[in-house]
Order: C-alpha cells, then sequence, then structure tokens
C-alpha cells in the first residue's frame, strides 16, 4: 500500500516539476492574520511586517526598563517631560532613496495625526519642529502612554513624498518606509516577500547587529489554522511560527529542532460585570462572583500557560504594581466561605434546594458571553461555571465573537462579558473603564485615569493605576481572571531572535545558521 | 426571433429583478446584524470620536436605505466600493483571490465530473457487479468524511510522513494537489451516484430495448443512447455548481492557506465589510442566473424533449 501511495505522489510531482526550494538566506515565517495593510498609518492592527519595513524612532529595551534609541542617534526628554527632542542620523534615506531628514519625519507624523485612527494617542502633541537633523515634539503634557505608541510600530516611518505621489491604497499595499526590509510582493490572502533594505542602520544598543539586515528575505505566510501552522514549523518549511496553539506547547517543547520564545500578555483575560444587570445590581453579588474563582484551576486548566491575576494589570505593562496586585489578591482572590456569605447576606439562599440560589422566586442564573476567538476564554469558561455551581450560581454560557461582547458591553446588554485585551501600558485602563469608553461611567475612575495619562514618575504612576483599579475591583466591574503566557515557535537554525516583554519582535539580529 | 432566443431575453430580464432581490435582501440582513463594521474593529486603543469619524467616512451614519442606493449607483458605474477594514477596491480584492480560488474549484470540479460519470457510467451499467457494489461503497465512505478531517489527513499522509508535497500554501502545481483531492474526493459520490441512477432509469426506456434489439454494440447503445440521455440531469447539476466555484470553500482554503474567496468572504462577513460581502455575492448572484440560464439551453439542446418544452412555454 506505501509502494503505491509513493508511486502515486511520485507520478503528481513529476508532473508538478521539482519541489521549490526557499533560498539559504530566506526566513519563513507565519502569523495566523494576515495583515490589513502594509502602511502602518491606516491601519489598525500591526504583526511582524511593520516590525520588518517600518521601525520606530525609539523602541523600549527587552525588559521594557526603559526607552532607547532605536534609528535616531539620540533622543531626550525635558525635566518637565513637555520637550522632546530627536537627533537623526545624518545620510539615512527611506528605501525610496528619499532623504529621511527631521523634516520628512514631521511629515510622516504630520499624516500619522491626520490620517492614523490611533492619532489620539499623540492628542498631548502640540507642535512638531526641526532644527538641523534634530526633531523637536513639543508636548502640551507629559507624553506618557504616547511614548508606547512612539516606541511601538505604531511609531514607524514612511515616506510622504512618495506617498504623496499614488494612491492611499496603492501605498497601503507597498508602503515605503525605513526597515531592515523592504516590500517585494503581496500576495493577498497568501504571503508577502520582503527583501533586504541595504541602506537600513540601527542605533539599538541592545542589538548585535545595527547593519542591513543579515537575511536577504523575509517571506512572512498568513495560515490561519493552527494545525497548519505547527505541521509547516515541524517540518521544516517555516522557520517561526506565531501565536503557538496552547495544545501544541507540549509537543513543541520537546521538538529537538524548534525552540520556543515566551511572553507574558501585556494585560489580561477577565469578565466585565454589567452593575446594572437584574441579578447583579446588588455589589455583594458582584464581589461574591469575584471572590468565587479558583484561579489556580484556570491556570491548570490551560496546562500552566497562564497566570493567575487578580487586577486588571499585568507586570509586563507600565504601570503596574504589585502591591496592588497582592493587595487584590488578598481582599478578592479565592475565598469560597466569604463569597457563600455576600451571597447570603444579599438574600441570595437555595430554599428549594435544587442547588440554585433564589431571591422572591427568581433563580441566581447569570450568563456569560465567552469569546469564540479567545481561546483561553473558551477553556476556562467550563471551569468557572462549575465553580460557580458549587456557590449555588447557575452560569449559562453563550459564544460569540470578541467584537460582538464588545459592543454587547457598550450597549448594556451583558451579565458579564469576557474580555481580553494586549497593551503595554497602564493607560489601557482609559480604554478599558474611562466614561470615553461607553463601557462604564464612573467619575473617580475618570479623575485617577485621566491623572496617570501624564504622570511622569513610574512609582507615582503605578500608585495610580493602583488606585484606579481598585475603585474598578471594589464596584465590582470586572472579574480579572487569568493573563496568558503566548509562545513562538523558531526553528534552531534561526539565530537572533528575540523578543521585548510584551512580546514585540526584534528583528535586527535575525539570521540563519 | 424563434423561441429560444425569446426565452433567453426573457430570461436576463428576470435576471435582473433577481440579482436587484437577492442585493437588497442581503443588505437588509447584513444591517440587520448588531454594530457596524467600524464599531467592529477589536481594537481597545480607538476612542469613541474616531469610531464616529470612520462611520462618517464610510457613511455608516447615513439610513441603510440611502447607503444601498449609492452602493447600487456605483456598482451601475462599475464601482464596487472599496473594503471598510482595509481600504482596498473591492475589485482589487476579487481579482486577486479568485484565479486562486478558480484554480481549486474549477480543477476539483471538472476531476469530479470526469472520473465520477464514467464510473457512474459503468457502475448503472453493470449494476449489481463488484465494481459496481465497491464504486457506490467507497465513494460513499469519502462523502461521509468531513472536509477538514480528510484535509488533515492528506497533509499527514502525503507532506507529513511522505514529505512529497507542501502542507501548505499557494505555489505552483504541486500546491494544488491536496485542496483539489480534499475538494473532489468527498463530492464524487453525489456525481457518481446520481449518473448511475439515471443510467439505470434509461437503461429501462424502450428506446434502449429497441436497440439492442436491433443488435447495435453494448458500447454504442452506453454511448449513443443511455449516456445522451442520462447527461442531462447530471449537466444540470454541472451547472449549478458553478456559480460556487467564485465562492470557494472556506474549510479548504483554511487548512491549505488558500488565498481564495472563501476566506474573503468568510472574513468579510464576520467584519461585517459590506461592501466586500456584497461584491462576491453580487458575483455569485451574477454567475448563478447566467450559468443556470445556460443550463437550461445546454439541455434543450442535448433533449428535444426539454427543447420542445422550452418552446411551448415561450410560445
Amino acid at each position: 500500500m506505501r509502494k503505491v501511495l509513493m508511486g502515486l505522489v511520485v507520478v503528481l510531482v513529476g508532473i508538478g516539476g521539482l519541489v521549490t526550494l526557499a533560498p539559504a538566506s530566506e526566513i519563513v515565517i507565519a502569523t495566523p492574520e494576515e495583515i490589513e495593510g502594509t502602511d502602518i498609518q491606516q491601519i489598525e492592527w500591526e504583526n511582524i511586517v511593520h516590525s520588518l519595513v517600518t521601525v520606530p524612532m525609539i523602541r523600549f529595551n527587552r525588559d521594557m526598563s526603559a526607552v532607547k534609541p532605536f534609528m535616531v542617534s539620540d533622543w531626550s526628554l525635558s525635566a518637565d517631560g513637555k520637550t522632546m527632542k530627536l537627533t537623526i542620523p545624518q545620510g539615512l534615506t527611506f528605501s525610496s532613496g528619499n532623504p529621511l531628514t527631521a523634516e520628512a519625519i514631521k511629515a510622516s507624523f504630520d499624516r500619522y495625526l491626520k490620517i492614523s485612527p490611533y492619532a489620539t494617542d499623540l492628542e498631548a502633541l502640540d507642535k512638531i519642529t526641526t532644527e538641523g537633523n534634530v526633531l523637536v515634539m513639543h508636548w502640551k503634557a507629559p507624553p506618557v502612554p504616547a511614548l508606547v505608541s512612539l516606541a511601538s510600530s505604531y511609531g514607524g516611518l514612511v515616506d510622504v513624498k512618495t506617498a504623496a505621489k499614488i494612491t492611499a491604497e496603492e501605498f497601503n499595499r507597498r508602503v515605503v518606509g525605513y526597515g531592515p526590509m523592504v516590500v517585494d510582493e503581496w500576495v493577498q490572502g497568501s504571503h508577502i516577500a520582503l527583501k533586504r533594505n541595504p541602506n537600513f542602520k540601527s542605533t539599538f544598543p541592545e542589538a548585535g547587529n545595527q547593519g542591513p539586515s543579515l537575511v536577504d528575505k523575509i517571506t512572512v505566510r498568513f495560515i490561519p489554522d493552527d494545525f497548519t501552522r505547527v505541521t509547516e514549523i515541524q517540518s521544516g518549511n517555516v522557520d517561526i511560527i506565531w501565536r503557538v496553539p496552547l495544545e501544541n506547547v507540549a509537543d513543541l517543547e520537546a521538538d529537538d529542532d524548534i525552540v520556543l520564545h515566551s511572553y507574558l500578555q501585556a494585560g489580561c483575560v477577565m469578565f466585565y460585570v454589567n452593575p446594572e444587570a437584574p441579578n447583579l445590581t446588588d455589589v455583594r453579588v458582584r464581589r461574591a462572583l469575584q471572590k468565587g474563582v479558583n484561579r489556580q484551576e484556570l491556570v491548570a486548566v490551560l496546562a500552566n500557560n497562564a497566570q493567575v491575576r487578580h487586577g486588571i494589570m499585568s507586570a509586563s505593562m507600565a504601570g503596574f504594581s504589585q502591591k496592588y496586585e497582592d493587595m487584590f489578591a488578598k481582599e478578592y482572590g479565592y475565598d469560597f466561605k466569604a463569597a457563600s456569605a455576600l451571597l447570603d447576606q444579599a438574600g441570595w439562599k437555595d430554599t428549594n434546594g435544587d442547588g440554585i440560589r433564589d431571591k422572591a422566586g427568581q433563580k441566581l442564573t447569570i450568563t456569560a458571553m465567552i469569546g469564540t476567538d479567545y481561546p483561553s476564554s473558551k477553556k476556562t469558561a467550563p471551569v468557572i461555571q462549575a465553580q460557580y455551581k458549587k456557590l449555588g450560581v447557575e452560569l449559562k454560557l453563550r459564544e460569540f465573537e470578541g467584537k460582538y461582547i464588545k459592543q454587547a458591553v457598550r450597549d448594556k446588554k451583558f451579565d458579564l462579558g469576557a474580555r481580553r485585551y494586549q497593551w503595554a501600558d497602564g493607560d489601557m485602563l482609559t480604554y478599558l473603564f474611562h466614561t470615553d469608553s461607553k463601557n462604564y461611567a464612573f467619575a473617580d475612575i475618570d479623575q485617577l485615569v485621566n491623572q496617570g495619562r501624564y504622570e511622569l514618575d513610574p512609582a507615582k504612576r503605578a500608585e495610580i493605576y493602583g488606585q484606579a483599579q481598585a475603585l474598578v475591583m471594589e464596584k465590582g466591574l470586572a472579574i480579572p481572571l487569568v493573563t496568558n503566557v503566548n509562545y513562538v515557535a523558531v526553528r534552531k537554525n534561526i539565530a537572533g531572535f528575540a523578543l521585548a516583554a510584551d512580546g514585540q519582535p526584534f528583528v535586527t539580529d535575525l539570521k540563519k545558521k | 426571433m424563434n423561441d429560444l432566443t425569446a426565452y433567453a431575453i426573457r430570461r436576463i430580464f428576470q435576471s435582473v429583478f433577481i440579482v436587484l432581490a437577492v442585493t437588497i435582501l442581503l443588505f437588509a440582513i447584513m444591517h440587520m446584524m448588531p454594530g457596524d463594521p467600524i464599531q467592529l474593529i477589536d481594537s481597545p486603543r480607538l476612542d469613541e470620536a474616531t469610531t464616529a469619524k470612520l462611520r462618517a467616512r464610510w457613511g455608516l451614519d447615513k439610513p441603510p436605505v440611502v447607503q444601498y442606493l449609492y452602493w447600487l449607483l456605483n456598482v451601475l458605474k462599475g464601482d464596487l466600493g472599496r473594503s471598510i477594514t482595509n481600504g482596498q477596491s473591492v475589485s482589487v480584492l476579487l481579482a486577486a483571490r479568485l484565479p486562486a480560488t478558480l484554480h481549486i474549484t474549477l480543477t476539483a470540479l471538472l476531476l469530479q465530473y470526469l472520473v465520477a460519470v464514467p464510473l457512474g457510467l459503468m457502475a448503472g451499467y453493470h449494476q449489481g457487479s463488484v465494481f459496481d457494489r465497491l464504486a457506490v461503497s467507497v465513494t460513499s465512505v469519502l462523502r461521509a468524511i468531513p472536509y477538514f478531517w480528510l484535509g488533515i489527513l492528506l497533509i499527514i499522509v502525503f507532506a507529513v510522513s511522505f514529505r512529497l508535497l507542501p502542507v501548505s500554501g499557494y505555489r505552483g502545481f504541486q500546491s494544488l494537489i491536496l485542496p483539489v483531492l480534499t475538494l473532489t474526493l468527498p463530492a464524487l459520490a453525489d456525481t457518481l451516484r446520481l449518473t448511475r441512477s439515471e443510467v439505470l432509469e434509461v437503461l429501462r426506456e424502450k428506446h434502449v430495448t429497441t436497440a439492442v434489439a436491433k443488435g447495435l454494440r453494448p458500447q454504442m447503445v452506453l454511448l449513443r443512447h443511455v449516456l445522451r440521455n442520462a447527461l442531462v440531469p447530471v449537466t444540470v447539476m454541472f451547472f449549478l455548481s458553478v456559480p460556487w466555484l467564485i465562492g470557494g470553500s472556506v474549510i479548504v482554503e483554511t487548512i491549505f492557506a488558500w488565498p481564495g474567496t472563501g476566506r474573503l468572504l468568510w472574513k468579510a462577513i464576520s467584519a461585517q465589510d459590506y461592501p466586500v460581502v456584497q461584491g462576491i455575492i453580487l458575483l455569485i448572484t451574477l454567475l448563478t442566473v447566467i450559468s443556470t440560464t445556460i443550463g437550461d439551453i445546454l439541455t434543450g439542446l442535448l433533449d428535444p424533449r426539454i427543447r420542445a418544452e422550452l418552446g411551448g412555454r415561450v410560445a
């Protein structure tokens, strides 16, 4: 039988010609999602492609403790945090050949403010001026959250002169920017081929290679299916895969040809709680739900690829406070007796012996909206359901796409709504709990979140965000669950791959052994 | 004007109304879904003011009727609009994806008919034989296998164990083999069984008995009298399959990372990207109308009884 199958395949292969082999200096990367476009200023989501074709001026170092120059020779922020100076090295050019000067960077940011959906990240920016080869950014308030944006792929530089010559659509298909690679060809739905930019120079102090890329070509393939992505790296057809499925972590760890790189999600997986939902208006019930989740069991279900989370922020976020996380663990950590007592006090008791608490003929039934696209939520939801059942709470699980849950939360049409987020700064609380988010409206939370946004002192900032989270928890607006550990699998013949603490890749040292 | 021409003209007029009805229905269904494409951009950092600006930019702040009329007017001018999620022109997106989809769907469809029709013919002619029983049993088993399972099985056997074919991707003939087999194998059963049952029915017809009694060779009877008649419903089925050629197959395209319209449509529906969904469905509807009309005309040409019926209807 084996011979017959072999024979059949040999014939088919014979018809098609020889297998196409990648050149030695080509690296193939697989990501589950296709890019929306190549122009970082026109899109909502970035991925590895943007880190390769449009780099920012500055970046966080690997442990996220400091911001370092990435392509500028020097940068500084004045004591009052209102003047940022960035020195542009002489002789740099975009991949089009157009000079990359302070003026060209100013034009890039002017365009960002005009067209990017994330222009509000720079809302504190007053104006940009240039002094020779120095770019000066004048801020109305210290640019604390803006720094995260500037130091991420969203701060990537594009060649506005080229953009002006073609349509926005064309520029989005083939961006001209400054990065170690240049867009060669984008086959929609399949892959994007990038070629080496021989004129690239980096100033990042942690980079082993500050010159042009060490590979000639990088192909980023879009492989949505988990099985296929994992099979491709195991077969050696792909060198790096993003978003390793949890069920394959152990297999890939045991594979002698593959190394797993992990990073802690900059954020958490949690439930939004609707304080206006009929069975949740009493804060004691909401508190009981917070204390009724045994998060260790959730981590066990996720094969230990997660961390228990008692607050909203995780350790890989700027503004995180361990002191507050410990406090939340004590105050809102798993405590079955305390959770039962709170429900008793709220008048919910099991009067008919069916295992579910009731009050005035009404059962304590709550519906949780689970994200079909949140793998860890799907895995942990039945465990939470069982834990709540012991508490006498009937939890109904309904699956929706994460986007619908987001909308349902805004429309207040939910009891519990699963939420997962990833952003390396505490300013994320603005988008989760500030009145502007339309999710909740509490003046005291708004005040703290606004304050944290422009606080330069890291310790003070962590304290402010700790207090803001304390208010969220006290009001019972969220049930933090876990922070995921995410994995990137890399074949051992690839050297120089590194991730920052928040999962952003470093690509300047990337090469094939 | 002969009957067939009049019939074709009538079908064209009917088609315009069908296409309009489908697009209106689709537009209504899409707008009945909660949220809109901008609200569904699942980005944590998109604030309400920006969301409102984006909605206005895409005309989503206007009533659905106005949005539909704008879309229709643009379509009449040959502009299918732009994708709300990535700003690219729908025509460009379709042009980029259609060739890949047609590669697998067209190859799979042709392979399906080229294999299943002769097998069905032989199985029907030799009813009850070992060949008949084997063909029916094997194709029935294949029919019962889900696409995703078959695709994974083929990858494990041919790409992982024997390492002879690529696991996935859209790079030349070799990458075409596994997705085409995944699409073709389960579909063989339907065509084979339809051909077989038609052959059995035709074999019982008097004109076939007469042909055999006249001493015609079995091959002649089979080709000239049986196959020609048995092919009528098979032809109809073939043309009904044509519109879905551009719809692609989401499952197969996902497993094999194939850049087709199936994945594009699925992604557009989940993102409520109205222009992309409308563009693809418009194309499918047009193809449905055209292919069923061609199918009707061809069956008329194959079968004089149907031709007479068509003529009678027009007259």
